[in-house]
C-alpha cells in the first residue's frame, strides 16, 4: 500500500452532506486521505487525538464548540498540524481570529473545489493559503481605510530588505531558511522581523499574515 | 383608552386625598366637642364642691357659735348664727340632695333650740378668758377653711387652662398635619397622574414603533427572498446544463443568503464573540457612511452571557446608527470595558449632538428599554455643537 505517502486529512463540519461531498472531492485525488470526519470541534479534537491527521479542515459555525476554539485546541496539541478553515464568511473579523488561533488556511465555502485542494496542499508544506476573494476583500477593505483614515500606508516605511524579509515570513519560511536565503544570520533576520512588526504596529504572527494578505502578498 | 385611565387615576387619587381631609376634618370637630363636654362636667362639679364647702362650714362654724351661744349670750353671736342658717338652707336648697336637704333643716331645729334654751336660762357670764379663746380658735379655722377652699379652687382653674393649651396645640398641629397630608397627596397624585400618562405614552409610540419596524424588516426580506434569491434559483431552471453559468448563478445566490442572514442577526455574535460582532458593524457603518470608527475592546470584556451579549450588540448598533443618520460625525469611538460585576459600552462622536432631555427618538427609547430590561443604565450626555456621548452599563 501507498498508504503512508498520502496525505491524511481530517473533516470537521455540522452538516453531513457537506462532510460527504468533502470526501467525494478530496478522494479523487491519490496523494489526499480523508482519516476521519467529525461533526463539531470536540469531535474534531478527539480524533486528532487518537489518529492525527496532517490537515485538518474546519468549519467555524458548529454548535457548541466551534472551529476557531478547534483550531486553537489541535494546535496547541499538535502543532505541526495544517488548520483550514472552511467558512461562508470572508469577512475580515472571521479571518483575524482564524489566523489568530493559528490557522493556516481560510477558503470560502463557495470557491471552487480546486482552491481547497491546493490549500491543502499548501498548509501540508508549511505555508498559508486564502482564497482569492477573500484576499481581494481584504485588500480592498485595506484601501478604503487608509484613504478614509488619511493616513499614510505603514508599508512605505519599510526598507528593501524588511520587505524580502517580510514577504518571505508570510509565505511560510522559518527565520533560518529566510537567512539562507538573503544570505543573513538568523540573527539579523529575528532582528528585521521585530522591527517590521514595531513599523507596522502589529502585535504577532497572525497579524503580520493578515496585514501581508490586505497589502496582497499573498495568493 | 389613555385619557380613560388618566381620569380613572385621577379620581382615584383626588378622592383618596378628599376623603383623608373629610376624615381629619371630622377628627377635629369630635376632638372639640369632647373638650366642651369635658370643660362643663369640671365646672359642674367644681359648682357643686362649692356648695358642699358653704353647707360644710356653714355647720362647723355655726356649732361653735352655738355653743359659744350658749355659754354668753349676745345678740351679734345671734345675727350672725342667723345669716349662716340662710346661706346653708339656700345652699342645700340649690345642691337639691333631699337627704342633704333634711339633715341641714334638722340641724337648724337644733341650733334654733339650743339658743333659745340659752335666752331663757340667762345663764351667768362665763369668764373672760375662755370666752377669748374659743373667738380665738373660731377665727382662725374659719380663715384657714376659706383659704384653703379658694386655693383649691385656683388650682383647679389653673390646670383647667393648661389642659386648654395642650388641647389648643394639639389641634394646631393636627390641623397642620392634614392640611400636609393634604397638599403631598394632592401633588404626589398630579406628578403621579402625570408621569404615568407620559410612560404610557412612550410605550405606546415604542410598541407601534416596533410594529412598523418589524413589518418593514419583514417586507424587505420577503422582497429580497423574492426578487433576489427567487429570480436567481428560477435562473437556473432555465439553464440547467451551462455548468459554469449554473455555478456563477449559485456563488450569488449564497451570497444575497448570507448578506440577508448577517442583516438579521450578525453570525459573529454567535461564532466569534461582541468584540468581533462590534468590529464587523464598525465597518459596515464605516464603509457605508463614510465614518472613520474605531473600537477598542479586549476580547475578552465581550465574554458575557448571551442576553447582555445580544443587549450590548443591539445597542452599539443602534447608537452607530445614529451616528451615521443624524450626528454628521466624521469620527466615532466604540469603547467596551469590563470591570468585576458590570460591562460597560462606550460610543463617543463628534457630531452635531442634540438635546437629549428634549429630543428622545424612539431609537433611544428602544436601547433605554432593552437597558432596563437587564437591570443596566443608560445615560446620554450631547449638547448641541460638542458631539454625543452614550454610555450603557449593565450588571454581569
Amino acid at each position: 500500500m501507498s498508504g503512508s505517502r498520502q496525505l491524511r486529512v481530517l473533516i470537521a463540519d455540522d452538516h453531513p452532506i457537506v462532510r460527504s461531498g468533502l470526501r467525494l472531492v478530496l478522494e479523487r485525488e491519490h496523494d489526499l486521505l480523508v482519516a476521519a470526519e467529525a461533526a463539531d470541534g470536540r469531535e474534531a479534537v478527539e480524533s486528532m487525538d487518537r489518529e492525527p491527521a496532517e490537515v485538518a479542515i474546519l468549519d467555524i459555525g458548529m454548535p457548541g464548540f466551534n472551529g476557531i476554539e478547534a483550531a486553537a485546541q489541535i494546535l496547541r496539541r499538535h502543532p505541526s498540524t495544517g488548520v483550514i478553515v472552511l467558512s461562508m464568511h470572508s469577512d475580515e473579523s472571521y479571518v483575524l481570529r482564524a489566523l489568530r488561533a493559528g490557522a493556516r488556511g481560510y477558503v470560502l465555502k463557495e470557491s471552487a473545489e480546486s482552491e481547497l485542494i491546493a490549500a491543502i496542499r499548501s498548509v501540508a508544506a508549511g505555508r498559508s493559503y486564502f482564497s482569492p476573494k477573500v484576499a481581494r476583500l481584504l485588500q480592498q477593505e485595506h484601501v478604503r481605510q487608509i484613504r478614509r483614515s488619511g493616513a499614510s500606508d505603514t508599508y512605505d516605511l519599510l526598507t528593501e530588505r524588511e520587505r524580502q524579509v517580510l514577504q518571505l515570513v508570510v509565505e511560510g519560511n522559518s527565520n533560518k531558511e529566510i537567512a539562507a536565503e538573503l544570505f543573513l544570520s538568523v540573527y539579523t533576520v529575528e532582528t528585521h522581523r521585530k522591527n517590521i512588526l514595531q513599523k507596522l504596529k502589529l502585535h504577532g504572527a497572525a497579524d503580520l499574515i493578515l496585514y501581508a494578505v490586505r497589502k496582497g502578498m499573498l495568493a | 383608552m389613555e385619557s380613560k385611565i388618566r381620569v380613572l387615576l385621577s379620581w382615584s387619587l383626588g378622592g383618596l386625598v378628599l376623603l383623608a381631609a373629610v376624615a381629619g376634618i371630622a377628627a377635629l370637630a369630635i376632638f372639640e366637642r369632647v373638650r366642651a363636654g369635658e370643660h362643663q362636667l369640671r365646672a359642674t362639679v367644681l359648682d357643686r364642691t362649692r356648695q358642699l364647702e358653704r353647707i360644710r362650714g356653714g355647720v362647723y362654724v355655726s356649732g361653735l357659735l352655738a355653743e359659744s351661744y350658749f355659754n354668753a349670750a349676745d345678740t351679734d353671736t345671734l345675727e350672725r348664727l342667723h345669716a349662716f342658717k340662710q346661706d346653708t338652707m339656700q345652699a342645700a336648697a340649690e345642691y337639691g340632695d333631699p337627704n342633704l336637704r333634711g339633715e341641714v333643716i334638722a340641724w337648724w331645729r337644733l341650733i334654733d333650740f339650743m339658743a333659745d334654751l340659752s335666752t331663757a336660762r340667762n345663764k351667768r357670764g362665763l369668764d373672760a378668758y375662755f370666752h377669748g379663746q374659743i373667738d380665738e380658735r373660731r377665727k382662725t379655722v374659719l380663715r384657714i377653711s376659706a383659704e384653703t377652699t379658694s386655693a383649691l379652687a385656683r388650682e383647679s382653674e389653673r390646670g383647667e387652662a393648661d389642659i386648654g393649651a395642650l388641647y389648643g396645640r394639639s389641634r394646631t398641629m393636627l390641623g397642620g398635619a392634614i392640611v400636609l397630608v393634604v397638599v403631598l397627596g394632592a401633588a404626589a397624585a398630579i406628578v403621579t397622574a402625570r408621569r404615568l400618562a407620559r410612560l404610557e405614552n412612550d410605550a405606546r409610540a415604542l410598541s407601534a414603533q416596533l410594529l412598523r419596524a418589524q413589518e418593514q424588516e419583514r417586507r424587505a426580506i420577503a422582497r429580497e427572498l423574492h426578487d433576489d434569491v427567487g429570480q436567481m434559483l428560477s435562473g437556473l431552471l432555465l439553464e440547467p446544463s451551462n455548468v459554469r453559468r449554473v455555478s456563477e448563478i449559485a456563488e450569488r445566490a449564497i451570497d444575497s443568503v448570507r448578506r440577508l442572514a448577517l442583516a438579521l442577526r450578525p453570525s459573529m455574535l454567535d461564532d466569534l464573540g461582541l468584540v468581533a460582532a462590534l468590529e464587523w458593524q464598525a465597518r459596515e457603518v464605516g464603509n457605508r457612511a463614510g465614518l472613520e470608527v474605531e473600537v477598542e475592546a479586549a476580547e475578552s470584556a465581550g465574554e458575557l452571557p448571551e442576553a447582555q451579549r445580544i443587549c450590548i450588540f443591539r445597542v452599539a448598533q443602534e447608537a452607530l446608527r445614529n451616528c451615521a443618520r443624524h450626528a454628521r460625525a466624521t469620527h466615532v469611538h466604540v469603547a467596551l470595558d469590563r470591570a468585576a460585576a458590570r460591562v460597560s459600552l462606550r460610543v463617543e462622536d463628534d457630531g452635531k449632538g442634540f438635546q437629549p432631555a428634549r429630543s428622545k427618538g424612539l431609537g433611544l427609547l428602544g436601547m433605554e428599554e432593552r437597558v432596563a430590561q437587564l437591570g443596566g443604565r443608560l445615560r446620554i450626555d450631547s449638547h448641541p455643537g460638542r458631539g454625543t456621548t452614550l454610555i450603557a452599563e449593565l450588571p454581569v
